[in-house]
């Protein structure tokens, strides 16, 4: 292994150990080059630990989404303000998904077209 | 045999201030004459202060893909330098890199002719070649730490230490919160291990905490004091083969357990110059390695175990914690976090491990020998025991009434009932009073650790013992203890969302936890695994077949007993407050060092797996004497049942038979068979192999784990079957090529199968021999090959402590020459030398006290040269190689090892031993006993390898002022014979001129319970050791035994002639002959 390899590879080590996964991938759009890769917290830093692997731009798009949610109400969040706000996460990321998921629908039978017809397969632009 | 001996009724029945009496001891003719001790019982600690519940819990990622394979070769000087190493980087299973490392500026390693063969054979097989500063540097830490390699080796402790520039004593550490700076915690977790400097470079040091001979703790330092550190992932081949395969391997038997393609090769000569063939067998022991770890690895995949990485794995224990923990199951301390800490005393000090008993002691003895199926699993399946493991938590009731009324009307026939056993789930509060119940104490004066055995208990302290061991208790004695208390226990509900498991990933063998008995399933599939096995035709699929049920046989073993009773000293520096529950009231304490207990700590399944395991070995004892027949010895879950002289054998097996056949109705598994056991070895061998004929077999039993099996041929020579290595396997063999006398013949069975060595194997058939010849005959072992070397040790600097020992040695060297930390030494034994006379600073001779000596020496494959250079551990003096003991004299004593635990087992006694009858003196709490052991076996016994968390109210037996009271109406002198305190300081005590000493108070009562019982035992004691002394007169004359003993001739022959007794000075020297020290 030259030199060039050895750094690229000790980069990649250390990126996938804070990601704390040798597989990363995007949850929304199924990225998975491990330096693509960003934590996103589902309800909101201040709100929750829970968070979830995105790759770079669906986590700019789920932040975007985070912008439109209520401001806080009070320094010491309430538990139904947090579950409140870990909804709306998952709304946020069920949002993105729908994209995601119709695109794939579209092309699994755009394939199952195509091997009925004899033809050949070819990858959606969203599919990884 | 002493059974008819009349008790007496005890005349000392002293109350503690404010307490009970003894109960009414009536004497009983079975019972024989009391001896006062302290006894120990098993105690829950807790600080006040609870441990941080570890650093928040953060998931780490898994290792990489890559993985390091490396092993060193060194010299075998006592150094034991680094010469070279090879070593291979696979990314998954591709081969990226190979090589080989040597050490370039060390003539003492490598000459330069050794160096020019290095890099020509790394030349021509295409191996990277680096020196050692560069594998470490651009190996080591480049793939194992930032590429986050898993690092593989096979002892992997010695081969990091041979890398090493530095070391250190590992030291605790200790973290400040960010959020909350006045938080500190500090980890000891490592304390006790080393910390390993590789690189001349800024590199995280390498951390290794030894903890057994099979396993160790790694882990990367941080580079900052208390910062985060990347721990690293170490998989020692050693270790994980030990806890996949149930037993301990070296490099070549595995491989060869494995059938990987590359097997060890012979290894040319260490220490020579290096060689292609030396090369080779370098480079395909790190071949062999990586393709065991592969095999290993994929085996431990393919259970599907994924939330226990494989370098989390240390034993077969860590093993059954995978498998509760796939299955979702949650730890009793978790779901019932707020259980009583009272209660949880009680049922500590009601824990006690397996019995291990000789009843006919030096005394050839035709037996049936027999054991339990999977004796725990079994007892674990009667008593339901799953049911706790998975549930929520535990109700009891108060069961007294109904405990009385049971203990009344037990019989055999309730036992023989499987419904019966899940009954046995209670915990009962008696007031012993002469019952047979497992006791733990220090039973002979020479006794450092506490040990265990069933004697007749009287305790004026309420004790808490199992329901299963006062059934024992009422079978044994013929009537009920006295139940003061009795609590029920039963499990409480089921944990929900339990996930079934594939056992060894196979989904045939899928177990369903929620409502299946995984114990019960565990032991079917075994059985119809086993039956596929024999049938099976290709030898592949019986391979996979028997690697399958032994491993399941690993998980039943992991899961039903030791993981439940799991407690770990924490290795504290600062004594902190806390509360010991035990058997009596709860009491503060300050000490450093707690245990903790382990992810699944259950006590209350450990107690009764326990209870009930020694349940089934007194029924055993119960048939047999009922069925007139009796027993040599016992082995937690076997028994050899013996023949009376005047039975005909055909009787005999009849009756030996019919006890057998009473425990068949107990299988509680699906396919029906004899719970209680033959075993092979009753059997008649035919070229090895084992018929269905049953061969007379013989026993010859000296104590507890030292007695062999044999047959005895046409003119009455013994063909040894089976002979244990206890009390043998700390002493290297004598010659490295380890032959069998020439005069002995040969095993039936190999020595592999037998589990001893070829010098254990002549040892005891010597003994076996002088047995068969009848009388005092001495076993002729001076002539055994080797034996009249220095008996021998080999064992490792795993501690700090014990490489401390090697400073004399290490003095001025530099550190490439010193002896570093996982070296192999060697430890000699010695008698006790009288030093000198010295004349003080008056003129006046005075008498010496006789030292132990302590021989060490560097490691040296001549054992003979290394005796020449050792050195007391101690002092760091030289040593001559003639105050060694041979192999001869170290083991001379060896057939006659005493048996404190009963009557009639000292040195000189043979036949019947006989239960003692223990009246409790202090009652100890203690903490584990078992740790520690195999370093205590290498290096003597360590009395402060056991936590104790001394006596609490009510453990009292005796006050202060009443011995001082006593002491008033007490012949001194006698007292101070009985005693071993001297004179000047009993009459301090009795005038109150001083404070005792607990210790002295402690010897001081005992010497008085001794006087006032008359103490038979002790003066049985003085005889045989006087007997011995006798006998060493007559062989090295009175003069010369006098010197050793550092008295006047004529007062010893005085006390060899009966007309004085011994001072407790002179008996403490006697002693140290009865030990077999030699003169």
């Amino acid at each position: 292994m030259d030199e060039r390899k050895k750094r690229i590879e000790c980069h990649k080590q250390t990126r996938l150990e804070t990601l704390m996964t040798n597989e990363p991938i995007c949850k929304t759009c199924a990225e998975t080059h491990y330096n693509c890769f960003e934590k996103h917290h589902i309800a909101g830093k201040r709100y929750s630990d829970e968070i979830v692997l995105e790759c770079k731009n669906c986590h700019a798009k789920l932040t975007a989404l985070q912008k439109g949610h209520p401001p806080p109400t009070d320094d010491n969040p309430s538990l139904e303000e947090i579950i409140g706000r870990f909804l709306l996460g998952l709304a946020d990321f069920f949002e993105l998904l729908v994209d995601t998921l119709r695109k794939f629908g579209e092309y699994l039978i755009e394939q199952a077209l195509l091997v009925g017809n004899g033809g050949a397969t070819s990858e959606p632009e969203t599919a990884k | 045999m002493a059974a008819q001996r009349q008790s007496r009724k005890l005349p000392n029945n002293v109350a503690p201030e404010g307490g009970a009496p003894f109960p009414d001891s009536e004497g009983r003719p079975d019972v024989p004459p009391a001896d006062t001790l302290d006894i120990a019982v098993r105690a829950y600690a807790e600080p006040a202060k609870k441990p941080p519940a570890t650093r928040k819990s953060r998931r780490s990622a898994p290792p990489s893909a890559w993985t390091l394979v490396f092993d060193t070769e060194t010299t075998i000087d006592a150094s034991q330098r680094l010469r070279i190493g090879t070593y291979r980087i696979y990314e998954e299973n591709e081969l990226d890199e190979q090589g080989i490392f040597y050490v370039p500026d060390d003539p003492l390693a490598l000459s330069s002719e050794d160096i020019a063969t290095i890099k020509s054979y790394a030349r021509r097989k295409r191996c990277k070649l680096r020196t050692v500063a560069d594998f470490v540097d651009n190996v080591f830490y480049q793939v194992g730490y930032h590429f986050r390699a898993t690092i593989v080796g096979f002892n992997l402790p010695f081969d990091i230490s041979r890398l090493a520039i530095g070391h250190d004593a590992a030291r605790a550490v200790t973290i400040t919160s960010k959020e909350d700076p006045e938080a500190r915690t500090t980890y000891r977790n490592m304390v006790g291990g080393f910390t390993f400097q590789l690189s001349q470079h800024k590199r995280p040091r390498v951390l290794i905490k030894h903890r057994s001979s099979k396993d160790a703790f790694y882990q990367f330092t941080s580079l900052v004091r208390g910062g985060r550190a990347r721990r690293g992932f170490f998989v020692d081949v050693k270790t994980i083969a030990a806890a996949l395969l149930g037993k301990p391997f070296t490099l070549k038997k595995l491989a060869e357990e494995l059938e990987v393609e590359h097997r060890k090769l012979q290894e040319d000569k260490h220490g020579g110059p290096v060689t292609e063939k030396y090369l080779d067998y370098a480079v395909r022991d790190t071949l062999a390695t990586w393709e065991c770890f592969q095999a290993l690895r994929d085996r431990f995949n393919g259970y599907q175990l994924k939330q226990t990485p494989l370098h989390t794995l240390h034993s077969e224990a860590s093993l059954g914690k995978a498998y509760l923990k796939q299955m979702g199951i949650r730890p009793f301390m978790e779901v019932h976090p707020d259980f009583p800490r009272e209660l949880l005393g009680a049922i500590m000090s009601s824990y006690f491990g397996g019995r291990s008993e000789v009843h006919i002691r030096r005394k050839v003895t035709r037996v049936l020998y027999c054991d339990f199926l999977s004796m725990y699993p079994t007892v674990s399946t009667l008593m339901g025991s799953w049911a706790w493991v998975r549930s929520q938590g535990v109700i009891w009731d108060d069961a007294t009434k109904d405990i009385q009324a049971l203990l009344k009307s037990i019989s055999l026939a309730d036992l023989q009932n499987p419904t019966f056993w899940p009954s046995l789930t209670t915990l009962v509060q008696v007031q012993p009073d002469q019952d047979i119940f497992p006791v733990r104490a220090k039973y002979g004066s020479e006794d450092e650790q506490y040990r265990l055995a069933l004697n007749h208990l009287t305790s004026k302290t309420p004790l808490w013992f199992t329901l299963a061991d006062c059934i024992a208790s009422t079978f044994l004695t013929g009537r009920p203890p006295k139940v003061l208390k009795a609590w029920r226990f039963a499990p409480r509900g089921v944990q929900p969302d339990l996930k079934a498991i594939d056992i060894a990933g196979n989904p045939d063998y899928r177990v369903n936890p929620g409502t299946e008995d995984f114990y019960k399933r565990l032991i079917d599939l075994r059985r119809s695994v086993q039956k596929r096995q024999k049938k099976a035709k290709n030898g592949i699929t019986a391979d996979i077949l028997k690697n399958e049920q032994l491993a399941i046989k690993n998980v039943a073993n992991a899961t039903t007993y030791g993981i439940f009773i799991e407690l770990n000293p924490d290795e504290g520096k600062e004594t902190q407050s806390g509360t010991c529950y035990g058997a009596c009231e709860s009491f503060p304490i300050n000490i450093a060092a707690y245990e903790q207990p382990g992810a699944y700590f259950h006590p209350l399944i450990a107690v009764f797996t326990t209870g009930a395991a020694r349940l089934m070995l007194a029924t055993a004892e119960h048939l047999a004497i009922a069925a007139g027949l009796t027993w040599a010895f016992c082995d937690t879950d076997s028994m050899a049942l013996a023949k009376p002289d005047d039975m005909p054998e055909d009787v005999f097996l009849i009756k030996a038979q019919s006890v057998r056949d009473w425990f068949t109705p107990l299988n509680p598994y699906t396919e029906k068979g004899p719970v209680f056991k033959i075993e092979d070895d009753n059997f008649r061998l035919a070229q090895s192999k084992v018929t269905g004929e049953i061969e007379p077999l013989y026993c010859y039993a000296i104590s507890p784990k030292r007695y062999a099996l044999f047959n005895r041929d046409s003119r009455g020579t013994p063909i040894i079957r089976k002979a244990l290595a206890h009390g043998l396997g700390h002493l290297y063999a004598p010659l490295e090529s380890d032959p069998i006398h020439k005069n002995i013949p040969k095993p039936p069975i190999s020595l592999d199968d037998m589990e001893i060595k070829g010098w254990q194997y002549s040892f005891w058939y010597r003994i076996l021999q002088a047995a068969l010849a009848g009388g005092d005959v001495k076993p002729k072992i001076d002539d055994l090959p080797g034996f009249k070397r220095p008996a021998t040790t080999r064992y490792g600097a795993s501690t700090p402590s014990i490489l401390a020992w090697c400073k004399g040695f290490n003095r001025g060297l530099d550190y490439r020459n010193q002896i570093k930390p996982f070296n192999f030494m060697l430890r000699f034994y010695a008698g006790l030398i009288l030093p000198p006379r010295l004349v003080g600073e008056d003129e006046t001779p005075r008498r010496s006290r006789p030292l132990q000596l302590r021989p060490i020496a560097q490691f040296d494959t001549d054992v003979l040269r290394a005796a020449r250079s050792c050195r007391d551990r101690n002092t760091g003096e030289h040593i001559d190689s003639g105050y060694l003991s041979t192999y001869a004299e170290e083991l001379a004593p060896y057939h006659i090892h005493p048996d404190s635990k009963f009557l009639n087992g000292q040195y000189d006694d043979t036949g019947f031993t006989q239960r003692r009858h223990v009246i409790a003196g202090h009652i100890h709490n203690i903490g584990k006993e078992a740790d520690s052991l195999q370093e205590q076996l290498e290096h003597g016994s360590d009395p402060d390898a056991i936590i104790e968390y001394g006596i609490g109210p009510g453990g009292e037996r005796i006050t202060r002022d009443q011995i001082r009271e006593m002491l008033h109406h007490t012949n001194l002198s006698r007292l101070q014979i009985a005693s071993g305190v001297s004179r000047r300081r009993l009459m301090d005590v009795r005038d109150g001129n001083v404070v005792p000493k607990p210790n002295t108070l402690k010897k001081i009562a005992l010497g008085l319970q001794r006087m006032a019982t008359g103490d038979d035992s002790r003066r049985h004691d003085i005889d045989a050791l006087l007997k011995i002394a006798r006998s060493e007169r007559d062989r090295i004359g009175l003069r010369k035994l006098a010197r050793f003993l550092g008295y006047d001739h004529s007062t010893v022959l005085q006390v060899l002639d009966g007309n004085r007794s011994p001072s407790a000075k002179l008996l403490r020297k006697l002693k140290m002959l009865g030990d077999g020290r030699r003169i």
